[in-house]
């Protein structure tokens, strides 16, 4: 089943005794905007860390090479934005980004990535694509979120309401 | 200004020695020098009696300093490092009312990366010294008997290394350790109090309050950035660092068995999980901290 944005809010705001049974989404900075009434998600913003893959001559990764560390600082960029600031995608960049949110799903719930509309249809020059959608989880961590520019360039704001989180509940 | 070694950086509890550095500009900020450090009397005999073993030594060597000269020097000297110290210990005084035990706990894993704890500067006082006033002041504002097990362990542990007299580096070293003396702590215990009247201190409700509600959250990777339901505020800096303190002392191994096999094969590794969460939390408290400051600035976007 999956739950209405009410059904999100009374969980986050009355969380169980236990941890393990709680469903947590922190910073919840806005929960009147983030969790709208009549819809079935809540918004997650846009994280500060960024891995941006780099172009080495490097014809693999191999996990068991000694220079294994050495060889990934070549292939990746690691960057943190502070909160405000911008990230700037390039065309034909593709670069991995987190949710501003941490999420602690208790044992019955699973969670869904969803691309957020305004991101793909207001704004097309503002591309986002979820390679795996729905993407499930089931963890406690941030979120991995993939973006991916086709041709132009594209601005993307820290702390903006960037995608959907969808929760279904199982047995 | 706080040096932490390059290989500690990543160890995010300890950076709870900021409090003491907080405590540094509320010492200079209220000016307790100017009422607390006349309270604290150098001994006339102890320096006489210095300038006199001096005296007769450079004699035996033939180049005497005249004696009067001899004395004003040492007097420099040991009022220099009274001074010295009785500001860090200060400071330190300050930290713990500020922070709570996570100062004390911070130091203790710091100050034993340094050197030995009888080693002093004519800056800093050994530490041994440092750690002896956290204790008695940490033994004054919190039920001790009520804390867990582990932590009494620990607390106790460095009670019995406190308790061993303190051997000074040099003579003036020595003279300043004898007018420092428990008298002067309290005294710098009081005088702390007076500099963090107007503000709002750690406390043991804070502390009790702090390991029954965040620390659990720590054993199930929640950062705990955020306390209350409905109206979520951000969770002071003190309290994560004491509730993530009391999960590395006290329920380590549970925060272990809790966490992927992957992030347990060493205690550094378990550690490092832990680490990285309370700064999470850190990060989550300071995000909301900086997004309620954003709304009130009338000049802010919509988004």
């Amino acid at each position: 089943m999956i739950l209405s944005a009410e059904k999100i809010r009374e969980l986050l705001e009355h969380p169980p005794e236990k941890p393990e049974d709680r469903l947590v989404i922190s910073p919840l900075l806005e929960p009147d905007k983030q969790l709208k009434r009549g819809t079935a998600s809540v918004d997650i913003r846009l994280g500060q860390r960024f891995h941006v893959p780099l172009r080495a001559k490097l014809s693999q990764l191999d996990l068991l090479s000694p220079t294994h560390q050495t060889d990934l600082l070549k292939y990746k960029d690691d960057t943190f934005v502070p909160l405000g600031d911008y990230f700037v995608l390039h065309p034909g960049q593709f670069v991995l980004g987190e949710t501003l949110e941490w999420v602690h799903l208790p044992r019955n719930l699973v969670a869904f990535v969803v691309g957020k509309s305004t991101w793909g249809e207001r704004r097309p020059h503002h591309c986002y694509r979820d390679r795996r959608s729905p993407k499930f989880l089931w963890d406690s961590d941030p979120i991995n979120l993939e973006r991916w520019r086709d041709s132009y360039l594209s601005v993307s704001r820290i702390g903006n309401r960037a995608t959907l989180l969808g929760f279904s509940r199982g047995d | 200004m706080l040096n932490i070694p390059g290989v500690e950086s990543g160890q995010i509890l300890i950076h709870g020695v900021l409090a003491h550095e907080l405590g540094h500009a509320l010492y200079t900020k209220k000016e307790i020098a100017k009422a607390l450090l006349p309270k604290i009397g150098i001994k006339e005999d102890l320096v006489k009696g210095l300038t006199k073993m001096m005296f007769e030594n450079q004699q035996k060597q033939g180049n005497p300093t005249p004696e009067l000269r001899l004395r004003k020097q040492v007097t420099q000297e040991i009022t220099g490092r009274v001074n010295g110290w009785v500001k860090e210990l200060c400071s330190d005084a300050i930290g713990i009312r500020l922070f709570g035990p996570a100062l004390f706990f911070a130091e203790a894993h710091l100050l034993v990366s340094f050197g030995p704890l009888d080693r002093s500067s004519e800056t800093h006082p050994p530490p041994r010294l440092r750690m002896k006033l956290m204790i008695r002041m940490l033994k004054q504002l919190y039920p001790l008997d009520k804390w867990h097990g582990k932590l009494r362990e620990f607390l106790q542990a460095w009670d019995e290394v406190v308790g061993d007299p303190i051997s000074g580096t040099t003579p003036y070293d020595q003279v300043a350790l004898e007018t420092i003396n428990d008298v002067s702590l309290d005294l710098i215990a009081d005088a702390s109090a007076t500099a963090t009247a107007s503000i709002e201190c750690y406390s043991s409700d804070r502390f009790a309050d702090d390991i029954t509600e965040l620390a659990p959250l720590f054993l199930h990777q929640i950062p705990p950035g955020q306390r209350g339901g409905r109206a979520a505020k951000p969770t002071e800096l003190a309290s994560v660092i004491n509730a993530g303190w009391h999960v590395y002392l006290c329920d380590f191994e549970a925060f272990k068995v809790s966490l992927h096999t992957v992030d347990t094969g060493t205690r550094f590794a378990t550690a490092a999980k832990l680490h990285e969460l309370v700064l999470k939390a850190i990060e989550i408290s300071g995000i909301h901290t900086a997004w309620e400051e954003a709304k009130r600035d009338p000049k802010r976007g919509k988004n």
